[in-house]
């Protein structure tokens, strides 16, 4: 199967889509030969609808539910704000509309597209004209700037090479969301580590990423579990201000150890809700990790330990809790800009 | 695409009075830092410099929302040219309650429901019902298919069936609950154990790979003599 998917001369982002198939240009009826690219299209199209029937068949509702409930359904900006929520009956047939229909299915799919932020509200200015320098100057500081930048890549590779911080590498192609952190999993926090590491022991603390052009933030927590009620998901919390952070302690939430949670935060700049992220954070007890952090030597081991598992928000909590020093802001700086 | 507001006077004065504005060509005249409320209360009036600033503001917004529904460059200056007017028609009918949210996250949702709106009406009339003229109308149209229906029907669910069979087991499942099952994508993730986003995603994907299988089967079809 594999083999064969390798073969194909479509990837998967350049097949048609049924959308396209069925705005596709009328062919002519006296056209008989039919281009292979139409052909495609409607076959692939005939597909679709043979599937869509069969959830038809299977007790989908036929009727397209109005565009706000799409709307809310699909979790489009400012979702539950401007209409009441969907019941959990009314979600449930909505879902099963969507198999059966082609047409809303792709509607509610153009809501994972977040919208464009920060809006123009102000024109750029107009540079202010400024005089020439001579060239004397200008080369007097090239010769400074080589120099300066000189010192600093020696003294980095010196502090580098004392291994002092871990080094933040840099990802290439990986987009840099919002949300700083944790954005995969937290440490559950035992007694004896709480009090060898007071600072990891002050429980969850959702992160972003600085923007200053949002005037207030918005914070809303669920946690994810299969027997959930609604939507397989149960709100936890929601807490919204003018601060990027926000901290709750897990066992306040009744989450422990093999708990999902998922945190999405939103942002409110130039007049518009904007969507920042989401991220789905496991709870995760690590009794080796808790083991070697005991047995760390120092904080800045420990920070290691914390920085080569992957866990970001323990990381951050130790280094900021360690003395302000250069090499500590740099790295928090570089943690805080991936 | 006709504006079905009613307001088709408004657009030649909006075109006219801020022409750059409304085609986003350019520079910008500078706008005042108007509040939203004092926006909304200049724009049921027409004020110009008011929809100069709405239309510098949330132009980006609205298109980008449009951009979602329609490639076509025409189509979706249409499209602005509607939404804009119906956003029109909303504000004077006191719909935005800026206690409930702020105006552009009212505004994209309102366009959004709009453009879908458009686009259905869109499609039914690209697919129009012809009914027969004469004595003997029937009382209902008769919605069996046709015996050459039936058998192409029958022809693409063979083919459906056997792409599925040459998906891997997890792909299959998903979509044998999703479209023969009729299951909701909630059932789906509380069946396999997995979260609602995680359930979306491999349906999508499942389908995805049922599209590259029946476009190398028609591929071989097609070239067989």
């Amino acid at each position: 199967m594999k083999q064969d998917n390798e073969s194909l001369r479509f990837g998967p982002q350049e097949l048609p889509t049924t959308d396209a198939a069925r705005t596709a240009p009328q062919q002519s009826p006296h056209a008989h030969q039919r281009d292979p690219h139409t052909l495609r299209r409607e076959h692939l199209d005939a597909a679709d609808s043979w599937l869509r029937e069969q959830a038809r068949a299977a007790g989908a509702p036929s009727e397209c539910p109005t565009p706000e409930e799409l709307y809310e359904f699909g979790g489009g900006p400012g979702a539950g704000q401007f209409d009441p929520a969907l019941t959990s009956a009314r979600r449930a047939e909505i879902d099963r509309h969507l198999a059966a229909c082609a047409e809303c299915d792709s509607f509610v799919d153009t809501l994972a597209s977040v919208p464009p932020s920060p809006l123009v509200l102000v024109p750029a200015k107009a540079a202010a004209p400024s005089r020439r320098a001579p060239l004397w100057l200008l080369t007097a500081m090239a010769a400074g700037l080589v120099f300066v930048v000189g010192m600093v890549a020696t003294n980095t590779d010196r502090m580098a090479s004392s291994g002092a911080f871990p080094v933040v590498g840099q990802l290439r192609g990986q987009a840099s969301t919002a949300l700083a952190a944790p954005t995969t999993k937290v440490l559950v926090i035992d007694a004896a580590l709480a009090e060898r590491f007071p600072a990891l022991a002050q429980g969850v603390h959702l992160e972003l990423r600085s923007a200053e052009t949002a005037t207030s933030w918005r914070f809303d927590v669920f946690e994810l579990s299969a027997a959930a009620a609604s939507n397989g998901e149960r709100p936890l919390f929601q807490q919204g201000g003018a601060e990027t952070t926000c901290r709750f302690r897990l066992h306040e939430h009744g989450l422990h150890a093999g708990s999902v949670f998922a945190w999405e935060a939103r942002a409110t700049e130039a007049g518009l809700t904007k969507y920042l992220g989401r991220a789905t954070v496991d709870v995760v007890r690590d009794d080796a990790l808790t083991q070697q952090l005991l047995a760390a030597s120092s904080e800045l081991d420990a920070l290691h330990l914390l920085h080569a598992g992957g866990w970001r928000m323990e990381a951050l909590a130790l280094a900021r809790a360690m003395p302000p020093s250069g090499p500590r802001d740099r790295y928090l700086e570089a943690l805080l800009a991936r | 695409m006709h504006s079905e507001t009613g307001q088709y006077h408004l657009l030649p004065f909006l075109q006219s009075s801020i022409p750059r504005l409304w085609d986003g060509t350019g520079e910008m005249e500078p706008v005042g830092d108007i509040d939203e409320l004092a926006l909304v209360r200049e724009l049921r009036s027409r004020h110009n410099t008011a929809v100069a600033t709405f239309l510098e503001r949330y132009r980006p917004l609205l298109l980008h929302c449009i951009g979602n529904f329609e490639q076509d460059h025409s189509t979706r200056d249409d499209l602005f040219q509607d939404v804009v007017l119906y956003i029109f028609d909303r504000l004077d009918a006191n719909a935005y309650d800026p206690a409930k949210g702020s105006l552009g996250t009212w505004l994209y949702r309102v366009a959004w429901c709009r453009v879908v709106d458009l686009k259905r009406r869109d499609g039914g009339r690209r697919t129009p019902r012809l009914t027969m003229v004469g004595d003997q109308l029937p009382e209902r149209v008769d919605a069996s298919p046709t015996p050459g229906e039936a058998a192409s029907t029958d022809e693409i669910g063979q083919l459906v069936r056997r792409g599925l069979a040459h998906l891997d087991g997890e792909e299959r499942s998903l979509l044998v609950l999703r479209f023969v099952d009729g299951r909701t994508m909630e059932d789906i993730a509380a069946a396999l154990g997995i979260s609602l986003e995680q359930a979306k995603y491999r349906v999508k994907r499942a389908s995805a790979a049922l599209r590259r299988v029946l476009v190398h089967d028609y591929s071989f079809e097609d070239a067989a003599p």
